[in-house]
């Protein structure tokens, strides 16, 4: 019998399982966290009081109306690894939307980071934050119809353009940091992946943030390669050391971006055409190499201590969103009557569509 | 849990069987990726597989991915950088003897396939496995 003392060795202690589906979902498929429920009729938020009769809050008028039947599918306009998106358009209304299905995932952290996006995109309104209309959930997917901006990204842009000249980059950089100002003051969120793909342009020439957060959360657990390296191109050094990191670290991912439209290329990747640093080596250059700046024979000392401003690698000497809004290189180009218009209605639109 | 070590060793397979046993085309893609994209100034040998190995045995004690608290950069940079990720207390003193001669930083410093099958965490419930099996 000595082999009782051996066989109580095996025992270990495990963590509790993940939480079953029924914890989230109900049997009539509504998707349900705190106060909040999702399902084909809208996003409801249901406060303690009127729990035994649940109504919808926060709803605005014009939107009551829009359901997932009223609209039509036009095409696909993008990937993300959030998910697809649709170019949709109102059955009677003829209104273009933005359709974005988010796979509904199992693991905590992401459905707790989709409620967030849910609850961001329920409040916010801001001029420079893309506007989310209503949201579903319909037969595992989440579904979030959003503004459509008819010129796709500053990453489309860049495409055709290589570069941006200084004036246009301080128009688009005031409106970021005017969307970044409201999620940081009045949000009081961190968006966490700022980069070219994630700021719309309209023919307005309007720039406007989108995706707080989710793609870097389902990016990270659902292992999704396509968008892997490029969504940690932009990520602040603290951040990739592991260190706490706030709203400076998406100042960080908005200077590279800026840097990137100036000099035509990601900062980290060599000018002479060296060779793609591998991703370890990318990480190792952010973190322990000093930042990059824009070269002052090509640019105007405004431009280039607007960039030192916004990629220090010590988050506390970074500027904040308001601090950059009146950064002598913002103040430079405020009275001029400058727009982006311009510049994205010389360019080719992202897809054709008959409007 | 020990069961599915047996016969990693016994069948020689390493972590790929483990992994697909788990779902694994996602915590393959997991592994997978981290192997492509670390540090290319260290080679690789045989000494990476026991380094998948400790974290394949790390993660099936503490049903978690290592580093459960960082997000894919900050992982794969620590592990760039060599630094292995954090054993539990709560596990047996042997199984975080075997976990952490895997994760050594230096690939030299591991030890080879057949060494770790002389391990105590190894060997010893390799025998009571075997004990229960036969009483």
């Amino acid at each position: 019998m000595r082999g009782k003392k051996p066989h109580k060795e095996l025992k270990l202690s495990v963590p509790a399982q993940e939480t079953p589906v029924d914890k989230f979902l109900t049997a009539s498929g509504t998707f349900k966290d705190g106060e909040l429920r999702l399902n084909q009729r809208g996003l409801q938020l249901i406060s303690e009081e009127t729990a035994d009769e649940p109504q919808s809050t926060n709803l605005k008028v014009e939107d009551v109306q829009l359901s997932m039947d009223d609209l039509e599918m036009i095409q696909v306009i993008g990937k993300g690894s959030g998910g697809i998106v649709q170019l949709v358009r109102h059955k009677w209304v003829g209104t273009l939307y933005a359709l974005k299905g988010i796979q509904m995932n199992i693991q905590e952290a992401v459905r707790k980071q989709i409620v967030q996006e849910l609850k961001i995109n329920q409040a916010t309104q801001n001029a420079h934050i893309v506007l989310c209309h209503q949201s579903f959930y319909h037969n595992g997917v989440i579904y979030l119809v959003l503004e459509y901006m008819d010129r796709g990204s500053l990453a489309d842009i860049i495409k055709q353009v290589k570069t941006i000249l200084e004036p246009y980059l301080a128009v688009l950089c005031k409106q970021v940091l005017e969307g970044l100002l409201y999620l940081h003051h009045e949000r009081h969120v961190i968006h966490r992946d700022i980069k070219p793909s994630n700021l719309l342009v309209n023919r307005k020439g309007e720039v406007k943030i989108t995706d707080f957060g989710v793609s870097a959360v389902l990016a990270s657990s659902m292992g999704q390669r396509d968008t892997f390296v490029g969504t940690y191109n932009y990520m602040a050094p603290e951040r990739i050391s592991g260190s706490s990191y706030d709203y400076k670290s998406d100042i960080w991912s908005l200077g590279l971006v800026i840097l990137e439209c100036a000099i035509g290329r990601f900062p980290y990747i060599p000018s002479e055409g060296e060779g793609w640093l591998s991703f370890y080596e990318l990480l190792e250059a952010i973190v322990d190499q000093p930042p990059p700046s824009a070269p002052a024979d090509q640019f105007s000392p405004e431009f280039c201590a607007f960039i030192s401003s916004c990629i220090q690698k010590d988050p506390a000497e970074r500027m904040s969103a308001s601090e950059l809004l009146n950064h002598p290189f913002i103040k430079k180009f405020e009275d001029k009557d400058l727009d982006l218009r311009i510049l994205v209605e010389s360019l080719e639109p992202p897809m054709n569509i008959s409007e | 849990m020990h069961n599915s070590v047996f016969f990693s060793f016994s069948r020689d397979v390493k972590c790929g069987n483990i992994l697909v046993h788990r779902n694994g085309s996602v915590k393959l893609a997991d592994f997978g990726l981290a192997k492509q994209v670390v540090n290319p100034k260290r080679t690789y040998g045989t000494a990476a597989d026991i380094w998948s190995l400790g974290c394949t045995v790390l993660e099936m004690l503490t049903r978690q991915l290592p580093y459960p608290n960082l997000e894919w950069a900050q992982a794969l940079f620590k592990i760039g950088r060599g630094e292995p990720p954090a054993i539990p207390k709560y596990l047996s003193k042997e199984a975080r003897d075997f976990i952490s001669q895997c994760l050594r930083p230096y690939p030299d410093d591991r030890p080879s396939a057949s060494k770790l099958l002389d391990h105590p965490f190894v060997n010893r419930s390799v025998r009571s496995i075997m004990s229960v099996m036969t009483s």
